[in-house]
């Protein structure tokens, strides 16, 4: 126990010099921790950061060749493209070719053969 | 990169923590983790609690290290300040009344008989301190057992050095009434 002084000054002094002179001690335990936590905090801010867009198209660039091969693969994906979208007809370039109305050569109504005229002779 | 001399100051050893050196890390732990430590239990008064608080506020350091600029205040007044916040946030929680200021620390490498008078008058004080308005205590605490000086407990407390002295003097002059008026609750007598 302690003595009470007369002087309440003083008597406070010793109150806070006894609080001074025995701190509470902080497990070892805690250090350990707090010096993870610095680790971790290293870790984070040392990760490698997440790579742009760019950089893996130029990966796959390189992978498919370089830049010439990469450049038939795109017009050849542009053209498959093109033509998934615009089917061509390919009955008409033939028929301009041949110099052929397609539809009106074919005479529906006419004679086949002559057929008609040996029934017209009949 | 930090060469270990005690001559770098706190800031020094921060900008080279974030510059990659985990040395300085532990040279700053070892240099401020029982002041934080210590303040932070006679703060909340219990080790759980104290230990969770010193260790979320160097979470805090470690995490500010890249922004940290050597011409600011103090690493130590920046950590008190963290964990004067942080203690008021659990004191809100907490709402105070599960806080018991006069819980014993189990400290089991000592025998209870080689401090016991010791006990005796810290349980005392932060007993009676624990009366004291928030203001008031934390003011006592940085300058009386933490021996801060008024400049940078008015920086940790975001007030002026005259409103520091005021807080001070009032936190004393209460402390002394409480000590004298309650003797015999908080465990001491004239003997």
């Amino acid at each position: 126990m302690v003595k009470n002084k007369q002087n309440p000054e003083e008597d406070l002094s010793m109150f806070f010099e006894v609080a001074k002179s025995s701190p509470p001690e902080a497990h070892q335990d805690l250090k350990v921790r707090i010096l993870k936590d610095a680790d971790k905090a290293h870790e984070v801010r040392y990760l490698p950061r997440p790579r742009s867009w760019l950089a893996y198209a130029l990966d796959h660039l390189k992978e498919l060749g370089s830049i010439p091969s990469a450049a038939g693969f795109a017009t050849s994906l542009a053209a498959g493209v093109c033509i998934g979208l615009y089917v061509p007809d390919l009955s008409e370039p033939i028929a301009i070719v041949f110099q052929i109305d397609t539809f009106n050569e074919v005479d529906f109504t006419g004679s086949f053969f002559g057929i008609n005229e040996i029934f017209e002779d009949t | 990169m930090f060469n270990g001399s005690k001559k770098e100051t706190d800031s020094v050893l921060l900008v080279s923590f974030a510059n990659g050196d985990r040395k300085a890390a532990q040279q700053l732990v070892e240099r401020l983790m029982p002041k934080i430590y210590a303040h932070a239990y006679y703060r909340l008064g219990n080790i759980a609690d104290a230990e969770d608080v010193t260790q979320e506020a160097f979470f805090k350091l470690w995490k500010f290290a890249p922004n940290w600029k050597q011409d600011r205040a103090q690493v130590s007044t920046w950590l008190y300040r963290v964990v004067s916040n942080l203690c008021k946030d659990r004191y809100r929680r907490a709402a105070l009344e599960d806080l018991d200021l006069t819980k014993e620390p189990t400290d089991e490498a000592q025998s209870p008989a080689d401090k016991i008078d010791d006990h005796y008058r810290q349980k005392a004080l932060y007993s009676a301190m624990s009366f004291l308005p928030e203001n008031q205590r934390l003011a006592v605490q940085l300058r009386h057992i933490d021996e801060l000086a008024n400049p940078q407990i008015a920086e940790i407390m975001g007030l002026s050095i005259e409103a520091v002295e005021s807080l001070t003097a009032r936190g004393k002059r209460k402390l002394i009434e409480i000590l004298q008026t309650h003797k015999a609750e908080l465990g001491y007598s004239d003997g």
